[in-house]
């Protein structure tokens, strides 16, 4: 039984509890965050257990992809927060059934 | 399993339910910039010390700053007060967040290293040689795809900030030669 894999599955599951929970965007993006370290952690923890460096590199190219995630998304929040004046996700419903 | 390794796993936990339990979003930004600095650690004690470095300069670095900036920048530190408007959602996030950490639990805890396995790259320090080979050799077009996402991210953000929708500018109105002469 690996730790490093047991705490990546709980680090996820609070992240889920937080996307879930909060109403503001910002806090959302934050929970988001939580759930990209959290495969990272379980990346380089196998990494660790095999000996096998392609794990890293993997775990590289994922935070490379959130640094742009992060960019666009709080993109997003500003542009949001111009129109409606604030930051929370139940502002944006106009496509709402 | 070490004592060092308990206390990291332990500190990442601990302050993972800081970032959600929080209720100040500067208080959960803070608690993030620690989980990403216990991260690292925990990196490093797994021998990937690129990877460490990396987390440290790029997300406790960059994308913290950018998002104490946003908090700050909007102010939703006075709306964290406001009334939950969906509190019979609390009970539903606990059940789907248990759900998906017994899923992930009972599949993660039942790994075990394959029998007879070669690694591709063997890894011993996880210094920045190893990653370089690693990314420029069997994940080279992923890296080429990376820097296209990053590409196509940065315009994105640009246009989505924007306050006009993009459009051509009126030209400047030239002023005649003629009218210039007839000023006194």
């Amino acid at each position: 039984m690996n730790l490093y894999l047991i705490t990546s599955a709980l680090i996820f599951a609070i992240g889920v509890y937080g996307i879930l929970t909060r109403r503001q965007a910002i806090m959302v993006f934050l929970s988001v965050e939580l759930l990209l370290n959290a495969a990272n952690l379980a990346l380089v923890g196998i990494s660790s257990t095999l000996a096998d460096a392609s794990a890293q590199a993997v775990a590289f190219m994922v935070i490379a992809i959130a640094a742009a995630e992060v960019a666009v998304g709080l993109g997003i929040i500003v542009a949001v927060f111009r129109l409606k004046d604030t930051a929370s996700v139940d502002a944006a419903h106009e496509l709402k059934g | 399993m070490n004592i060092a390794a308990l206390i990291g796993c332990t500190l990442l936990v601990a302050s993972a339910l800081g970032v959600v339990l929080l209720q100040k979003p500067m208080y959960a930004a803070l608690a993030l910039v620690g989980h990403f600095l216990v991260l690292a650690a925990v990196y490093f004690g797994l021998s990937a010390h690129f990877l460490g470095w990396i987390q440290i300069i790029v997300y406790a670095g960059a994308v913290m700053v950018l998002f104490i900036f946003v908090i700050m920048l909007l102010q939703v530190g006075a709306a964290g007060s406001e009334p939950d408007p969906l509190p019979q959602a609390r009970p539903v996030a606990i059940l789907a967040s248990l759900g998906v950490a017994l899923a992930l639990g009972v599949v993660l805890a039942g790994y075990v290293a394959p029998e007879g396995f070669t690694p591709a790259l063997a890894l011993t320090t996880g210094g920045p040689e190893e990653i370089g080979q690693a990314v420029y050799g069997p994940w080279a077009y992923g890296l080429l795809l990376i820097g296209v996402l990053l590409l196509v991210a940065t315009v994105a953000a640009v246009v989505v900030v924007h306050p006009q929708s993009p459009s051509v500018p009126e030209p400047e109105p030239v002023a005649l030669p003629e009218q210039q002469e007839a000023l006194p």
